[in-house]
């Protein structure tokens, strides 16, 4: 661990999706349970408004069990645009104390304010004045965490949430720990949650109890982490250049794959969860992989290299089917078929190279 | 077949047409070089294809009289003969190939043996039955190639950019290229034809092979069919598949009403770009420009490695302040394939193609355009 304890703040704004929409049309909305995301029978929710949380409503849901459960739910169609927008603009609010920002994601950024560019050097303070600064300038509201590392702030900011702060300071970190759930680790599912109740661990308080060497004997690697969590180790840095490396999806068969044809027509709908993603994440790639698993487990990839970043699912189609075909089609039938793109930059921003725009 | 040469004459054949032998080929017999005896047994013709260029190179050799003429066309491995050439000093050579495909090299101090393949298999190289012909000086044809190729696209989604588009007719002659990102236009009223139109698009890897064997002060002749072009030089001819796309409109991509013009002295502003490239983001290569009346400033930076550069030239601008931000890489080949002292750009936007074209002339013969890249404008 560092000499002087670090000052990380999490921020996590509350229920950011729906928030805008009731902000946006509050004749309609405020007060209201809405989810955004698509309506029933196929769609999914996104975020749901906290009016809609107490029926059981919540991200990744499906819609039409939304929709059983809460029969009042409204149900908004995204605008990714204004929720990208929406982030930009909270980001000069946070870049005033500081250019350590580790955007997670649009709702949620990590900050060290271990030496704020402006006013004391208090997590505390700062993370409450930009929750105000959020409030009056964006009216929409953030929830914070504030701790020595980014594990402690990140469950801190979901302690007292939504519109609140909590702050976990250096005396009272290992504390914190000890009371927590082992699901609030990071990297702890249901599948090693239940590995661990078999150890007869339960809380921090136990992982901290427990041998390392135990731990890494059951789980490797990882076995490692949850011991240096427990003690409040977390040297992870706030990274202002975090970008996401690459967005892929794969799709596993349940028989497999010979015709070549077959296989182009089971990568579209690949093709096309790729392109949303990478709309989503506001990123085109100039690298194309095509990862095949044959019927023996044998894992290919064939990749590329374009002039021209790609999006679009039409576009990354084209690329796989050469990569399918080039220098010649699968030998072997597949039981998995992925693509990824990576290499990526930002669609809109600044540095994109603008086209000659042939008819 | 059984001739002697000398070593350092057939290499230099060889060196010719090997640009055309594939390095790796599903054919291994393309990874040979096809020697035959010409008909009127003068000479030797070498061949090399991979099946979308071809290059035919005339060699004067001393064929045996003695009658040993099976086979007349024999495929030789390509790298193993140009290595072996390469590794002996200049001197006679003694080449035999017998019914069974194998061959001998012999010196006076050594003799080396390989096997090749019955020529006989060898691919057919493309007749071109030239619907069109035109010469010209080897210089002009390799300087409207050297000045353009650099703007070929290599986006194989996109075909038709993939080569140099040659526009001829009695008139003038435009030779084009351009990837999307730069466009080079040239006018070229000395490569006219007899009268007809003929526009057709050269896949760059024939335009390179082209370009390397010309002699500024050989005579190059063009024809054209359907399918394919030949470039004939002395002693070797160039065949290539044509790129069988419509090229794209070009024209209406240049813009007419680019009213900011700057002047720049070309020397001073491509080392500066080069420099101050080097701290550009190697994701981006961005670049900005802004620029004021009599000077502009040339800076980059690059977050991820904290280096940032900057420099100011001399210029002479006639517009309102602006800003335009470009690719180090791309500006560096568009400023280094001007010949003139200074360059004016006609701009109009930050997000609009500029003109490149070289200063004080009336009528220019080179166009270019380059597209920027968006600068970000909160930094």
């Amino acid at each position: 661990m560092p000499d002087t304890p670090r000052k990380i703040i999490h921020l996590d704004m509350d229920a950011f999706y729906a928030s805008i929409e009731q902000r946006d049309d509050p004749g309609r909305y405020a007060g209201q349970p809405i989810a955004v995301g698509g309506g029933p029978p196929r769609g999914v929710v996104m975020t749901a408004s906290y009016e809609a949380r107490p029926y059981g409503i919540h991200s990744a849901q499906p819609s039409a069990e939304a929709a059983r459960r809460c029969p009042d739910l409204i149900f908004v169609p995204p605008r990714m645009d204004v929720y990208k927008a929406e982030s930009r603009a909270i980001r000069p609010i946070l870049r005033r104390y500081t250019d350590l920002i580790e955007p997670v994601s649009l709702d949620e950024a990590y900050l060290d304010v271990t030496t704020p560019k402006h006013g004391p050097a208090s997590g505390t303070l700062i993370a409450e004045a930009i929750r105000e600064a959020i409030r009056t300038k964006r009216g929409l509201t953030a929830s914070a965490g504030v701790a020595a590392n980014k594990f402690v702030a990140k469950v801190a900011s979901d302690w007292d949430k939504p519109d609140g702060c909590t702050v976990v300071r250096p005396d009272e970190m290992l504390d914190f720990i000890a009371g927590l759930p082992t699901e609030a680790f990071r990297g702890v599912g249901p599948v090693t949650a239940e590995a661990l109740q078999a150890m007869g661990i339960h809380t921090g308080a136990d992982l901290q109890q427990v041998a390392e060497r135990d731990l890494v004997r059951r789980f490797g690697k990882r076995g490692r982490w949850f011991a240096a969590m427990a003690r409040g180790e977390d040297a992870r840095p706030v990274r202002p250049n975090r970008e996401r490396k690459s967005v892929g999806a794969e799709q596993t068969f349940s028989t497999i794959i010979a015709d070549p044809d077959q296989m182009l027509h089971r990568l579209e709908p690949i093709a096309e969860r790729v392109a949303q993603r990478l709309g989503r994440a506001g990123r085109k790639g100039r690298t194309v992989t095509l990862k095949m698993k044959t019927c023996h487990h044998e894992v290919l990839t064939r990749q590329t290299t374009l002039q021209r970043p790609v999006a679009s699912a039409e576009v990354l189609m084209q690329w796989a089917e050469r990569l399918l075909s080039e220098p010649h089609p699968p030998e072997e039938p597949l039981r998995l078929l992925g693509l990824t793109v990576s290499s990526l930059i930002a669609e809109d921003a600044a540095g994109r190279q603008l086209e000659l725009a042939f008819s | 077949m059984k001739f002697s040469a000398s070593s350092a004459d057939l290499l230099d054949a060889l060196n010719t047409v090997k640009g055309a032998v594939p390095s790796k080929s599903t054919l291994p017999i393309l990874e040979c070089i096809l020697f035959e005896q010409s008909d009127d047994g003068s000479a030797l013709l070498l061949s090399a294809t991979d099946l979308e260029i071809s290059i035919v190179r005339r060699v004067p050799v001393q064929f045996a009289s003695n009658g040993t003429s099976t086979p007349t066309r024999i495929a030789v491995p390509a790298k193993r003969l140009i290595d072996t050439l390469r590794a002996l000093p200049d001197l006679p050579i003694s080449f035999t190939a017998d019914g069974d495909f194998e061959i001998q090299l012999e010196t006076d101090q050594g003799h080396y043996k390989m096997v090749g393949h019955d020529g006989d298999d060898f691919p057919d190289l493309p007749e071109v039955d030239a619907a069109h012909t035109l010469s010209a000086e080897g210089a002009l044809v390799r300087d409207a190639i050297d000045k353009t190729s650099f703007a070929v696209s290599k986006d194989a989604l996109r075909p038709a950019m993939m080569g140099i588009y040659f526009q001829l007719d009695a008139e003038n002659s435009r030779i084009v290229a351009t990837d999307g990102h730069r466009l080079v236009k040239l006018d070229r009223p000395a490569l006219q034809t007899d009268g007809d139109d003929v526009s057709f698009i050269v896949p760059e890897k024939a335009t390179k092979l082209v370009s390397r064997i010309l002699d500024d002060d050989a005579l190059c002749t063009i024809g054209v069919s359907d399918g394919h072009v030949s470039f004939t030089i002395d002693e070797a001819r160039i065949i290539a598949r044509l790129i069988d796309e419509t090229y794209p409109n070009y024209n209406a991509v240049i813009p007419d009403e680019n009213d900011r013009q700057l002047v720049v002295n070309r020397e001073a502003l491509l080392s500066a770009v080069k420099r101050v490239g080097l701290y550009s983001s190697s994701m981006t290569n961005q670049i900005r420009l802004a620029l004021s009346e009599s000077e502009m400033t040339v800076s980059a930076e690059d977050i991820e490695r904290s280096s940032e550069a900057e420099e100011v030239i001399r210029c002479e601008y006639d517009s309102e302040a602006m800003e335009i931000g470009f690719n180090s890489e791309y500006l560096t080949e568009v400023l280094g394939n001007v010949d003139s002292e200074e360059v004016l750009f006609r701009l109009s936007s930050p997000n609009r193609a500029g003109i490149v074209v070289p200063n004080n002339t009336d009528d220019p013969d080179i166009l270019m355009l380059i597209m920027p890249v968006m600068l970000n404008t909160y930094a």
